[in-house]
């Protein structure tokens, strides 16, 4: 197969505020508010300037779902993420662990 | 296809309260929402526990199925929908409210009608199927070998596609070249590979990179975990040690006196990139399942010698 048949995928590096939303079908209204409680936190300082990471994406498409189908609010939110981040890490590290430990 | 006992799938009992199927539901949809549960299947049983609720909160709908269920159908057996049974008329005759139902399944389809179960965007499926523009969202595997190379692969994914008025999933099959170093989670934008939308913009495919777990290296961000296995006289003596990267061998200096579970670093081993990750060794100390004779006489040897005692700051 030539070079020709294969299509160039770009690795996108971050997303501003009106991709994210498209990306994620979030409103603008909560992801300011998420942004308002710290859950997001975008470089930049304006809202024009600011970007989001893909790991940022994430947390937004998760934080989307615990609000439509948990009925969790912002804070609540801020809190499961955190909490669930910390149990990845942890997981990371069992794992690692693990290896080194075989039963 | 299958018939759905939606009261076992909730756990509760045929005469269970709208109060117990809101709670048994909200209770399940905690344990096995796809984006808190490490449960295996996590998505599936989510839309199975979600069906089950849409199906038996609405007094009118429950009804319907209730009638359906007292002809003694077992859960899993095959069921085809009963020649008297007019789904569109149970339809027409209860205000049924389509709210997140699609991506339910054939059985919740056929017995209360297609347009319904249609209707809404829900669970995983909403996300994707709101997006605006015509760009369109779906998920590759990839190795973490091609992840760290890149290259050229053949990829296969679910893509959810307009047809006519329904959204279904498309099996969608594309070759593409993968920059080397994406990370876990990251996107690949493909761009005019979306749909058409009715603005005339055609949108771009995102492709969310999920790299597989290795069965040698933990990934870590953009660092990489490798636990090395080192011989007890290697931690002592210190060695110098082929250590396999993602890139080939790399020679690793292991200082003399070194303990298991230290952590050494080799910069710039990890995932590629702008700023590149690290590659971090843990050793590992093994002793050697049976001790040769000779190995032994060294070990009584040194055993007679030593005066170390590791236990000497226990208490009682």
């Amino acid at each position: 197969m030539t070079d020709k048949a294969y299509i160039l995928a770009e690795a996108v590096v971050h997303y501003d505020f009106t991709e994210l939303c498209r990306i994620t079908a979030v409103s603008d209204d909560f992801l300011l508010e998420l942004i308002a409680y710290g859950v997001l936190e975008p470089q930049g300082r304006t809202q024009q300037e600011w970007r989001f990471t893909h790991d940022q994406l994430r947390l937004c498409q998760r934080a989307l779902g615990l609000q439509r189908d948990l009925n969790v609010n912002v804070p609540g939110i801020g809190l499961t993420l955190q909490l669930l981040q910390e149990i990845d890490q942890l997981r990371k590290k069992v794992t690692l662990l693990e290896r080194a430990c075989p039963e | 296809m299958e018939f759905k006992d939606y009261y076992k799938i909730l756990g509760l009992a045929d005469a269970a309260s709208q109060e117990e199927i809101k709670r048994s539901y909200r209770k399940l949809a905690r344990k096995y929402h796809p984006d808190v549960s490490k449960e295996a299947d996590a998505e599936a049983q989510f839309k199975e526990v979600s069906e089950a609720y849409e199906a038996l909160k609405d007094e009118d709908k429950r009804a319907a199925y209730d009638q359906l269920r007292k002809r003694g159908y077992r859960p899993g057996e095959e069921f085809r929908p009963p020649p008297d049974w007019n789904a569109r008329g149970a339809g027409q005759q209860h205000e049924f409210h389509a709210e997140d139902t699609a991506g339910f399944s054939d059985f919740f389809r056929n017995i209360f009608g297609e347009e319904f179960a249609s209707a809404g965007g829900g669970g995983q499926f909403h996300r994707q199927q709101d997006m605006q523009g015509g760009d369109r969202n779906a998920q590759i595997s990839i190795t973490l070998e091609e992840a760290f190379q890149g290259g050229k692969k053949r990829v296969q994914f679910q893509s959810p596609e307009r047809d006519g008025q329904h959204i279904v999933m498309r099996e969608r099959r594309l070759d593409i070249s993968i920059p080397a170093g994406v990370s876990d989670g990251q996107q690949l934008r493909l761009k005019g590979l979306g749909e058409t939308g009715s603005g005339g913009r055609t949108g771009d495919l995102y492709l969310e990179v999920n790299i597989e777990t290795h069965r040698q290296y933990v990934l870590d961000g953009k660092d990489i975990n490798l636990t090395l296995p080192v011989t007890p006289w290697e931690a002592a003596l210190g060695a110098s040690i082929a250590t396999p990267t993602l890139a080939g061998k790399v020679k690793l200096n292991i200082p003399a006196g070194s303990q298991a579970g230290n952590r050494l670093r080799l910069k710039g081993r990890g995932m590629p990139g702008a700023s590149a990750g690290d590659q971090y060794v843990i050793l590992q100390i093994v002793n050697p399942p049976a001790l040769a004779d000779a190995t032994r006489a060294l070990y009584e040897q040194l055993s007679q010698q030593s005066t170390f005692n590791p236990r000497a700051a226990m208490e009682a």
